[in-house]
């Protein structure tokens, strides 16, 4: 991976009639690395997949692509190959002659032709079902086989079409790592297109959140998941306690408020903003908290200098874990806190009282 | 196996689809001239005069015609036709799609009648090719019928993914869409050289003074003695267009099965 | 100079194709534009010209034409044409509650029972319907005849002694040949109205306390009714039409009103009349089509 932008996305806005579908979306992708356009269906993040491997072209903006404007371009033309979301496996094909198609432009003699197949079946552990019919192969397989189609055109980006979603949950894992792997080991620019949070953030060197036709939030893995912008976001990757809290003070990156429920923090600032005192006239900032960033104090343990008494209202198991609902004096609604089931610690029972460890590094404020 | 009163049933209806009809080949080689029971023997001959009528084979000759000139030209339409209303959306595709099935319902007679209008007041005169003008028009919807039963399985991403791999659109065309359409193609052309070769009203009104095969059977309809003739005709004609048919059928079964739909669609 | 416009031009119009055929829409339109302007030309121009020359009258050999009702007037007060009309409706309404009737159970077998071999059922149902419907009339005129297969085969029997002659040349006759022509027409839209039907609202019914019966009658007909409305259109519109029938198994009494249509267009050589009874037909079909359509949706909503 270099710092070299491989894509960049200018105000592109896409209008389907009156639907928008992106709304003047702009975004930089770094030669080989390995990118995730994250959000729930319809947020645009397939449109805007489409518009790069060219399929739709954009209502206003640029796409360029290694320094070329794109804007004309067919897709035949680009140097960017695509896994479809069905895969789009030329069902009349055996799945060598599908992993050929794109060669024939090549005019390459049939021993290297051959041999290129052969290499890319290889790579996708497919070598030995180079003469199946393409009906006759699974679904996973089939997967690998679109890869291998794509891959063996050295496209300088690789647009995936959220292609695990068809797979059952094992086999998801599994291909996760193993298109991880691959990208890696080929270096080559990956864009895919994910409504699952957990393979976005397994996956991805950065992540582009969006809603609505717009990004909400582009960022590493952690960021995103630690430091989410705004609510949305928080809420769509994860769970998330949301509390209120009113601003006390606001320095350079810092910021100090005092949470309902909890007492006062010094936190971070969401970068590049600035309050003024804003937030303090209309009723004060949400301050959101991950479950497995506080710790339940009980049966005397402690050490911990900051504290909360609550009640425990509900217990759910989860095997590894267990999410806690636990009601805090003053707060109109309980909080979740999660606990690993570690050796040595038992299970607590709902009505049991409990202390709510925190510190100012569980607090994320939000905009 | 269970044997339910509804398959019983199922059963006799087919029987009373097809009974009527195989009275034709029966009486084909019933040695009278006279058509009815109780038969008097087995015969070729009605079969050997065919072979020296030759009337009965230039209405073949222009049945053939007329035939092929259709199912080319339908099948084109249709292919036309079927790929825009599977594949496209655009303003008035229902009343477009509307009228271009209508020959289905419509009364034959008024296609017959308003087309003859037509076509004499315009100076044409009759002829095999104003049967083929009507014969396009009812065959269309049916090409449509069996092509949509291949277009609409046909993924779109296909074709994206063959562009996305370097093929233009018309490279894409010859390696993606046709290769996989190709059996319903086949399918309505044969079927719809079926219809043309078995279609009579349209036949009657606009051939002129060249009859095709129906047409020339139902002018020997007024003769008693030429009966058994058009019994021997009239069954080769219920063979050929049998055969024809399930070549289509399995053609049209093949296409289905290529774009992934389910093969029991049938024909509507 | 003209290489540099002629050169402009030509991009111009490229660009402009380039627009086209990135635009969905108009690539439709480009698309269906061949078959749609044959339909245009060669069904829907005629049946216009037709029209207009139901508005005109046959002076001898040449047309006139000056507006006239006369041709209506004639075709819906001369009692032969109303007796002609009038039978070809009942004649087709009889014909399709006949068809639809027996269709139902066969389209209800194939879509519940057909099984693995539902496509070969489907296959051997729809093949006699592509066969020359001239033969298949025709079939019937041998069995129907004096001398024909039914009477043959009751006199072997020794049921009669005669031979009966009531049962080809009469309107029966026509009843009998288009209900079998017509059959295969009536099960494919049922069947496939049936198979829209998801299994699993039978199972609720079930599951909520349905038995066969009520279930079929609260669950599956109501759900099938458009099929069935579909196949009643199918057979109707087009039988009430029909030429052939009438003219090779009705005899003198079970002529209908395409016959009369014939006579007009061929020997009477009467255009305009032939034209004005033509459009009455088109128009006395439709609007009772439209009005079974909608007596059946009024009655589906009713019965709930």
């Amino acid at each position: 991976m270099n710092d070299r932008n491989i894509i960049e996305i200018d105000r592109v806005t896409r209008k389907f009639g009156e639907f928008t579908a992106l709304d003047d979306v702009s975004l930089q992708i770094r030669e080989g690395e390995f990118f995730s356009l994250l959000g729930p269906s319809g947020c645009g993040k397939t449109t805007l997949l489409r518009q790069i491997g060219g399929f739709d072209d954009p209502t206003s903006g640029a796409i360029r692509i290694d320094g070329q404007n794109m804007t004309g371009v067919p897709a035949n033309r680009r140097p960017t190959n695509m896994v479809f979301q069905s895969y789009a496996i030329f069902p009349h094909l055996t799945v060598a002659q599908n992993v050929a198609y794109g060669l024939r432009k090549l005019r390459l003699d049939r021993q290297e032709r051959d041999r290129r197949v052969k290499e890319a079946l290889a790579q996708v552990d497919m070598a030995h079902l180079g003469a199946r019919r393409s009906n006759e192969i699974s679904g996973g397989q089939r997967q690998r086989v679109a890869l291998a189609r794509a891959l063996i055109m050295r496209p300088k980006v690789l647009l995936l079409d959220e292609p695990l979603s068809a797979l059952d949950k094992k086999l998801r894992e599994q291909m996760q790592v193993e298109l991880r792997h691959l990208q890696r080991q080929v270096g080559i620019t990956f864009i895919l297109v994910t409504h699952d949070q957990e393979e976005a953030l397994t996956m991805s060197d950065r992540i582009a959140v969006m809603f609505g036709g717009k990004i909400a939030q582009c960022d590493r893995p952690e960021e995103i998941y630690q430091h989410p912008r705004n609510r949305v976001v928080a809420e769509f990757i994860g769970g998330m306690n949301f509390l209120q809290a009113a601003m006390l003070r606001e320095s350079d990156d810092m910021i100090e408020v005092d949470v309902a429920g909890f007492g006062r923090a010094e936190v971070r600032k969401p970068a590049g903003v600035t309050y003024n005192g804003s937030t303090l006239a209309n009723g004060g900032l949400t301050i959101g908290a991950r479950p497995e960033r506080m710790t339940l104090v009980f049966d005397g343990d402690g050490g911990h200098n900051r504290v909360v008494e609550g009640t425990v209202v509900e217990a759910s198991y989860y095997g590894d874990m267990t999410y806690y609902s636990i009601a805090i004096g003053s707060l109109e609604k309980p909080i979740v806190v999660s606990m690993r089931n570690t050796i040595g610690r038992r299970s607590l029972a709902a009505g049991e009282k409990v202390q709510v460890g925190w510190g100012p590094e569980s607090l994320v404020p939000l905009l | 196996m269970k044997i339910r009163p509804l398959g019983i049933y199922a059963l006799l209806y087919l029987v009373f689809l097809y009974l009527p009809v195989l009275f034709l080949p029966i009486f084909s080689f019933n040695d009278s001239a006279i058509v009815a029971f109780p038969l008097k023997g087995f015969t070729t001959r009605w079969y050997e005069n065919l072979w020296s009528n030759e009337a009965m084979q230039g209405a073949l000759w222009n049945s053939l015609e007329v035939g092929i000139a259709t199912s080319v030209i339908s099948t084109v339409l249709g292919i036309c036709g079927a790929r825009a209303l599977t594949r496209y959306r655009f303003p008035g595709k229902g009343g477009i799609a509307a009228l271009i099935m209508l020959p289905l319902v419509l009364p034959e007679i008024i296609v017959a009648i308003s087309l003859l209008v037509v076509l004499l007041q315009l100076g044409f005169s009759l002829s095999l090719f104003s049967v083929i003008l009507g014969h396009i028009l009812m065959c269309v919807p049916f090409s449509i019928a069996v092509l949509s039963s291949s277009f609409e399985g046909f993924e779109r991403s296909l074709e994206e993914a063959s562009l996305d791999l370097g093929e233009g659109p018309a490279m894409t065309f010859f390696r993606v869409t046709l290769p996989m359409v190709a059996p319903g193609i086949l399918s309505s052309l044969l079927i719809t050289f079926t219809i043309s070769l078995d279609e009579f009203i349209v036949a009657f009104f606009l051939s002129g003074t060249e009859p095709t095969l129906p047409v020339y059977i139902w002018s020997q309809l007024r003769f008693p003695s030429r009966l058994p003739d058009v019994l021997a005709l009239g069954s080769l004609l219920l063979v050929a267009s049998f055969f024809l048919l399930s070549v289509a059928e399995i053609m049209r079964r093949r296409a289905a099965r290529r774009a992934g739909a389910s093969s029991t669609g049938g024909f509507l | 100079m003209v290489a540099m416009s002629g050169g402009t031009l030509a991009a111009r119009a490229e660009g402009l194709w380039a627009r086209l055929s990135r635009n969905e829409s108009a690539r439709g339109l480009a698309l269906v534009s061949p078959t749609f302007l044959y339909a245009l030309l060669l069904l829907v121009a005629p049946i216009l010209v037709i029209i207009a020359f139901s508005f005109w009258t046959q002076d001898y050999l040449t047309i006139d034409r000056t507006a006239t009702l006369a041709n209506y007037r004639e075709a819906w007060s001369d009692p032969l044409y109303r007796t002609l009309m009038f039978r070809s409706l009942g004649v087709s309404a009889v014909v399709t509650a006949i068809t639809v009737l027996l269709a139902y159970p066969m389209a209800y077998y194939l879509s519940f029972h057909g099984g693995q071999r539902k496509a070969l059922w489907l296959f051997l149902i729809t093949i006699p319907f592509w066969t020359s419907y001239l033969l298949r009339v025709f079939a019937w005129k041998i069995i129907l005849g004096y001398n024909g297969v039914v009477n043959a085969s009751l006199m072997e029997l020794g049921i009669l002694a005669q031979p009966m002659e009531f049962l080809l040349y009469n309107v029966n006759a026509v009843v009998i040949t288009l209900a079998h022509a017509w059959a295969p027409f009536a099960i494919l839209p049922i069947f496939v109205s049936l198979e829209k039907i998801d299994r699993s609202l039978l199972e609720a019914a079930t599951d909520l306390g349905d038995g066969p019966l009520r279930r079929f009658l609260r669950i599956t007909l109501p759900l099938s009714l458009p099929g069935v409305v579909a196949a009643a259109l199918i057979v109707f519109i087009p039988t009430v039409g029909d030429y052939v029938t009438p003219r090779l198994v009705g005899g003198k009494d079970g002529l209908m009103i395409a016959n009369m249509i014939q006579v007009q267009f061929g020997k009477a050589n009467d255009w305009p009349l032939g034209a004005a009874l033509a459009v009455s037909t088109m128009v006395i079909v439709t609007a009772a089509s439209l009005a079974f359509a909608l007596l059946v949706r009024q009655l589906g909503t009713r019965f709930r």
